[in-house]
């Protein structure tokens, strides 16, 4: 891709570990930078929306007038030439646009027959959300597209297939395109859609009031077609005897990518990451290596990108440098600190509602104590307010928390997926 | 005659070599020390030799030692070893030496220790070597007198070093110690500024050359015991250094006439902290004194200092007496 852009790869830790040591930790901060909206051919770009159009999107009637307001305003937002389709999902998958079973490129007219066809949407019938992500991937197979973005708007639970057939769908489209999944009201399941989110490298969130799915879906689709490369791989070499720990990105958002390492043999694995455009995204690497005596000095993870072309760009270096000085080896680095409890934060939050959810007051009283001393501790001020929301906070330096007899389900679901968005840190000059 | 360098036939009374240029009376180590990694194409901890531009090994990952961290350097009638050592994260001391040409050559060698609470040590060290390396290989082709080239160099050593402070950083200006050998058939020469030391190594009669600008060295001189000047706080800290910030300061010299062959051993004190004694530095050669490979010599030296700790840069640098022109210097 001639219109790719420039990335950049800049590592923050402590490079220094006492004698014995062999947990090597670091936040690689990559940036893409260059205009690639002007330059890439708007072709290779496809838009598949897919509104959920189960019996439920009814109660409230504002719910699905609300999807069609929204989707209408997404098909605005596609540029010209994009190709697009929108899927309207049941217990089957349907397409309501175009006609046939195809992608159309975006055009005054194409716009004005989709905006028709979805004001034309009716609610009824049950949720399968495994096979509207199957018939997306269909619709993108139609033509060759390299950004291929999805959005899903639901408002239920998949009722309709299996956990087995959802995850059966989803293991066969990930990888093909990205998926941003909304929850509109709160009869969805959070950890469902952030499985799907996950997987397809996108986006969870809930939209509690229906007037603002519009403004969020323009966002997305905007945020889609601002993208100038897809299928971007974060390349993590490592030495021999060394075991990567893990890889997650940490910002903008958590999303733990150990688990989808490809081979790339003798020493290194690619994670994917997606789509990119100019942005900048930080990741936090763990790879235990095997300890060398003091003074020794080696290179303990090595990470690059990879482009779909298979051009490598970008070089960042883990280090690991063995010393007795404990000045040294104890100082802590402010990044690998601070992504260290964003993680923290938000496994307390879900491991918190979940054991809520179980019953288990005990360990929920717990988590979403240590929740509210790390959001108070951090500054995540806004995570602190919807922490509120679900205990009541006696002492928020010690976490002295207790559960609230009843909790909005709203509050509940708010507070679990925004738990998973991160705060940048703030930074100085990379250090050497 | 032919040049050393270049193999291009030169005249017996052309100074400089019409091929390549460099000089046709001395031969020496390049100036600025080494570029580039060290590397032997075989990485240091696994053998393997897939080597990293960068500098690491592709399949260990260790990092190679490159450019200053390990320094070697053998010209024959002289050869030095400097190495980073296990704790530093860089090494600030340099070397340098030369000889001049001839059956009846001239040996010049010199080490600074870049004191480490300065800024850009490494850089005081290296252009203090240099520099007065220079200084007593042209007073040595000319004939003139070793103690004199000695001050000289040391003179010369204290402008550059100077010149390299920041004036508006006060408190960090670069700075490092001196020591050097003037090597003849007859006489050795030395001369010192700081902690680095000379020693003369040989069967009978061993001894340390230089005496320290130290503290606990200055308060012993004015007759407090040995003991009680080492208990004293800051004992090790240097009285006299080559710096912007160091004062108005003159080395001491001392020349010495060798009686029978021996080795002049030039070193930073990450070497004689371990091995302080002359008899131990005799006992830790891999040979005698007198007919000992000076490389094998040098690379034992520092690999002993390396296993007790190496806490500190470590520069081993030995000539051995009288100076042998036939002696090759040996490959890698």
């Amino acid at each position: 891709m001639n219109a790719a852009p420039d990335f950049t790869v800049d590592v923050y830790q402590n490079e220094y570990l006492s004698q014995g040591a062999t947990e090597v930790n670091a936040i690689v901060t990559v940036t893409a930078t260059g205009t690639p909206m002007m330059t890439s051919p708007s072709e290779t770009a496809a838009e598949v929306i897919i509104v959920d159009c189960s019996g439920s999107m009814h109660v409230p009637r504002s719910k699905l007038l609300a999807a069609k307001q929204a989707t209408k305003a997404a098909i605005d937002t596609l540029r010209d030439g994009v190709l697009f389709a929108v899927v309207a999902g049941t217990d089957e998958a349907n397409v309501v646009y175009p006609r046939s079973h195809d992608l159309v490129p975006a055009g005054p007219r194409t716009r004005e027959e989709a905006k028709n066809a979805v004001d034309r949407l009716a609610a009824n019938g049950g949720t399968a959300i495994g096979s509207w992500l199957r018939l997306a991937d269909e619709l993108f197979g139609t033509r060759p597209s390299s950004m291929r973005h999805a959005i899903l708007l639901t408002d239920g639970q998949n009722m309709h297939e299996t956990p087995r057939q959802l995850a059966k769908a989803i293991e066969a489209v990930t990888g093909h395109f990205v998926c941003d999944c909304r929850g509109i009201g709160t009869d969805w399941e959070v950890k469902e859609l952030r499985t799907i989110a996950d997987a397809l490298l996108g986006t969870v969130d809930i939209v509690a009031e229906p007037e603002e799915l519009e403004a969020d879906f323009r966002a997305m689709a905007a945020g889609a077609m601002s993208k100038a490369v897809a299928d971007v791989s974060l390349r993590l070499w490592t030495p021999q005897g060394a075991a990567v720990k893990f890889v997650k990105q940490v910002e903008p958002t958590l999303a733990d990518l150990t688990g989808r390492r490809t081979e790339f043999p003798p020493r290194s694995g690619d994670y994917p990451t997606g789509s990119w455009g100019s942005e900048t995204r930080d990741y936090h690497v763990c790879v235990q290596v095997p300890a060398a005596s003091t003074g020794e000095k080696m290179l303990a993870g090595r990470i690059s990108l990879v482009l779909p072309d298979g051009q490598v760009v970008g070089k960042g270096n883990i280090l690991a440098q063995w010393t007795d000085d404990t000045a040294l080896s104890t100082r802590i680095n402010r990044e690998v600190a601070h992504y260290t409890g964003q993680a923290e934060l938000a496994d307390a939050i879900q491991e918190g509602l979940e054991a809520r959810k179980a019953g288990d007051v005990e360990t929920a009283t717990a988590k979403l104590g240590r929740a509210v001393k790390l959001a108070t501790e951090t500054g995540h001020t806004d995570t602190a307010k919807l922490l509120s929301k679900v205990v009541d906070i006696e002492d928020a330096r010690t976490g002295t928390v207790r559960l609230k007899r009843k909790v909005a389900a709203v509050d509940e679901m708010t507070l679990d997926t925004r738990s998973s968005k991160t705060m940048r840190v703030r930074r100085k000059s990379p250090e050497s | 005659m032919k040049c050393p360098n270049c193999g291009e036939s030169a005249g017996t009374n052309d100074r400089f070599c019409e091929g390549c240029g460099s000089n046709l009376l001395v031969t020496r180590t390049p100036e600025g020390g080494p570029l580039g990694t060290a590397t032997t194409g075989t990485c240091v901890a696994c053998g393997g030799t897939n080597l990293s531009a960068d500098g690491f090994c592709e399949d260990c990952g260790r990092a190679q030692p490159g450019g200053r961290d390990r320094m070697e350097s053998d010209l024959g009638v002289v050869t030095g070893i400097s190495d980073k050592g296990r704790r530093r994260a860089r090494n600030e001391d340099s070397m340098a030496f030369g000889t001049t040409a001839g059956e009846n050559p001239t040996v010049v060698a010199v080490v600074c220790d870049g004191v480490a609470t300065s800024d850009r040590a490494e850089n005081a060290s290296q252009r203090a070597v240099d520099e007065a390396l220079a200084v007593m290989l042209e007073a040595a082709v000319e004939g003139k007198d070793a103690d004199a080239a000695t001050r000289s160099a040391v003179a010369r050593a204290i402008e550059v070093v100077t010149a390299l402070a920041d004036p508006s950083v006060p408190g960090t200006a670069p700075s490092c110690t001196y020591v050097s050998a003037v090597v003849t058939a007859t006489d050795v020469t030395v001369g010192w500024v700081g902690d680095s030391r000379a020693y003369w190594l040989a069967p009978d009669g061993a001894r340390v050359l230089t005496i320290d600008d130290t503290v606990a060295t200055e308060l012993v001189a004015e007759g407090m015991s040995e003991e009680q000047a080492m208990a004293v706080h800051q004992a090790h800290a240097l009285s006299k250094w080559i710096g912007a910030d160091a004062g108005q300061i003159e080395p001491r010299t001392l020349t010495i006439q060798p009686e029978g062959p021996g080795l002049v051993l030039l070193c930073s004190d990450g070497l004689w902290n371990y091995l302080p004694e002359p008899s131990a530095l005799v006992e830790a050669l891999p040979g005698s004194p007198v007919d000992v490979d000076p490389t094998r010599a040098a690379d034992e030296l520092t690999r002993v200092a390396l296993e007790l700790g190496g806490h500190d840069n470590i520069t081993t640098v030995l000539v051995p007496f009288p100076p042998n022109p036939e002696r090759t210097r040996s490959e890698g």
